[in-house]
């Protein structure tokens, strides 16, 4: 099943780094090419080095690929699935990694099935929304334009701030457990004495 | 609700303030800034990327590409993983075990909240353990009300550990974010020294106790050594009638006489001062000091000596002198606790506090010695007291360890090896018994070599 894994994330990477070359060659840009090619060595180092922050690196090159592509006017769609092949590409490295920390082999393999079926439901959502994006054509007024790019704007910070502070989670007003026992020991304490 | 929900939220000072506080305490606590979080925080620039760059230059298609990177944020958000709950009770084979020994972890986790589709646990293992079989982290999913037992196997080195907590962090689906606890689990590991027979060991201290042992006493009576004539008493056994005797003084009869044995008084001091401590390619010299005491400790206790042990050096920890199998006991776990240090008050012995010892008892010192150890340990034998130097040789164990030699050092060597000599030979012309102890061999074969030695300069002595 690990190795399986592994063959699916050699082979996203390099089709992302494929069509990504493929974008800039079909228009004679070769730095471009080079780039993708090196986008897709960046990553076989990361495997080899077992590195999370090279394979993060590797992935925001390759983005950064992408975008470049879009920027000079290449089609949308081909830099769109080379995106959505460098995510699930970037995705799957970083599962592995967290695989291989563990030695045991007590995953289920129904884990790994499971995690696979999502990843390429999530890959094949992100393509079709990018798609139906690029297919469908819109006419809002500037007022709803404003509109819908506040709503978004706004949910894109509160969800990565829900995120990255967590569902309900409070940051510690202590400095610590020891602290925070002795506070809960003092009130006690406290609410001894007011009961008296 | 939740659009009043997501203005609060985006306008609230308190929120924001939250966010920086839960930085704030992550450095200050060594983690991670952002946790299991740095995947979002990826992705989240790459979306909020193309969108500003998108904006600013009327790039509709730019906003294609962040539209299938905020499906996958939008799939953290909406799988978020719940706060992990779990129990947990922590089982080892042994709580206390010799260096060496193989110790059977086994953690019992008991899930008792929501469903964890891919969680990990980690072990939190101290400085000095290794895992041999198994592994101290497994990574699983946990449906609510399921159990699981974490096992593996450890080694450690000698020392004292308390296992602490367990790392439990649940993870959405994908991996993109993880939620972390820590939960409890604590047992406590004792790891002692090893220790092995040393058969031969001569010690002539001049004050015994009432109880059998050992040491010669100096005093006659049943025995196996020869210690003098004396004339015939009533009860005395025909057979230990000295005749040669008997017949030079006619009516008169003399018997023979034996010499007690006894057990004696012993106080074993090793040395925790830093500038004893010697490590060469991550081996000290010092845990060869401990194995010599334990060791030591052992082979007094079992022939029924009255033993104590003193660590001197960054601190000082008596422990005082009993019989039997419960001081052994006492003493490994002191042993088991000793690490050399730096002390301003305790970096020469002659702040050590003899009155412990009791008066023209034994001493056994194990240190690597230093030139200003010399005089002290003379004033000890001139206060009555017995001395025996177990000295794990530093300079042969820095040489062993240089894989080649050139001639400067095969010289300094020589040099140190002279010094170290010197040093030696004065303590023994003060009556001060040496074992010079080249670590590379083991310790009951040097004591087996150096018994004949020793029992010379213990006549020596009474003389």
């Amino acid at each position: 099943m690990r190795a399986a894994l592994k063959w699916l994330f050699f082979s996203l990477a390099g089709l992302s780094g494929l069509l990504l070359g493929a974008l800039f060659a079909g228009h004679g840009v070769w730095l471009g090419s080079i780039a993708a090619v090196l986008g897709v060595a960046l990553y076989s180092l990361a495997w080899s080095l077992h590195s999370n922050l090279l394979a993060s690196v590797s992935f925001l090159f390759g983005t950064g690929l992408a975008g470049l592509a879009v920027w000079m006017d290449q089609p949308a769609w081909l830099a769109l699935v080379a995106l959505c092949f460098n995510l699930a590409g970037w995705n799957c490295f970083t599962f592995i990694h967290r695989m291989q920390k563990h030695t045991q082999d007590v995953l289920e393999p129904w884990i790994i099935r499971r995690y696979l079926l999502r990843l390429g439901g999530l890959t094949l959502a992100g393509f079709l929304m990018g798609a139906a994006a690029l297919v469908i054509r819109v006419d809002l007024s500037f007022a709803g334009v404003i509109l819908l790019a506040a709503v978004v704007f706004a949910g894109l910070v509160v969800g990565v701030r829900y995120l990255v502070v967590g569902a309900g989670e409070r940051a510690p007003q202590g400095p610590g457990p020891a602290q925070a026992e002795q506070s809960t020991r003092e009130n006690e304490t406290a609410r001894g004495h007011s009961s008296n | 609700m939740k659009e009043r929900w997501l203005v609060r939220e985006l306008f609230s000072l308190e929120a924001w303030r939250r966010l920086a506080l839960s930085f704030q305490h992550r450095l200050l606590r060594g983690r991670s800034l952002l946790g299991g979080r740095w995947q979002v925080l990826i992705l989240s620039v790459v979306v909020y990327a193309f969108i500003l760059v998108g904006l600013r230059y009327f790039k509709g298609d730019l906003l294609v590409l962040a539209l299938a990177a905020a499906v996958f944020l939008a799939s953290a958000v909406l799988q978020y993983p719940p706060k992990p709950q779990v129990s947990a009770a922590r089982r080892l084979s042994a709580q206390r075990v010799v260096e060496g020994s193989d110790i059977r972890v086994e953690v019992e986790l008991y899930n008792q909240g929501e469903r964890l589709s891919l969680v990990e646990i980690e072990d939190h293992l101290s400085e000095g353990m290794d895992v041999v079989d198994g592994d101290s982290k497994h990574l699983l999913s946990l449906k609510p009300g399921q159990g699981y037992i974490l096992k593996y196997t450890l080694r450690a080195r000698r020392g004292v550990y308390r296992f602490s907590h367990l790392d439990i962090r649940a993870h959405d689906p994908l991996g993109l974010i993880s939620n972390s606890v820590q939960v409890e689990a604590e047992a406590d590991l004792w790891v002692l020294p090893k220790t092995t027979s040393l058969a031969g060991l001569h010690l002539c201290p001049r004050q015994t106790i009432g109880t059998a042992g050992y040491v010669p006493a100096r005093v006659g009576g049943p025995g196996v050594s020869f210690y003098g004539v004396r004339g015939y008493q009533t009860g005395d056994e025909m057979r230990w009638i000295n005749w040669k005797a008997s017949q030079r003084r006619p009516g008169e009869i003399y018997t023979n006489e034996f010499e007690q044995e006894r057990a004696a008084n012993v106080g074993i001091i090793l040395d925790l001062r830093q500038a004893t401590h010697f490590v060469v390619n991550g081996h000290s010299l010092f845990e060869y000091a401990v194995t010599a005491a334990a060791s030591l400790a052992e082979t007094l206790l079992a022939e029924g000596n009255r033993v104590g042990l003193m660590l001197y050096g960054q601190y000082l920890d008596w422990t005082y002198p009993g019989y039997g199998k419960l001081q052994r006991e006492r003493i490994l776990q002191a042993l088991a606790r000793a690490h050399v240090g730096e002390s301003y008050i305790l970096n020469h012995l002659k702040y050590m506090p003899t009155r412990l010892f009791a008066a023209r008892s034994q001493l056994i010192l194990v240190s690597p010695l230093v030139k200003d150890d010399v005089d002290y340990l003379v004033w000890l034998r001139a206060r009555g007291y017995a001395v025996l130097l177990v000295s794990p040789n530093p300079v042969a164990f820095e040489l062993a360890a240089q894989k080649s030699a050139d001639d400067d050092l095969i010289l300094a060597g020589r040099l140190a090896h002279l010094e170290r000599e010197l040093l030696v030979q004065k303590l023994q012309r003060a009556g001060v018994q040496v074992l010079d102890w080249d670590v590379r061999q083991p310790l009951d074969q040097i004591i087996r070599a150096y018994g004949r030695v020793l029992r010379q300069a213990t006549a020596g002595v009474w003389q």
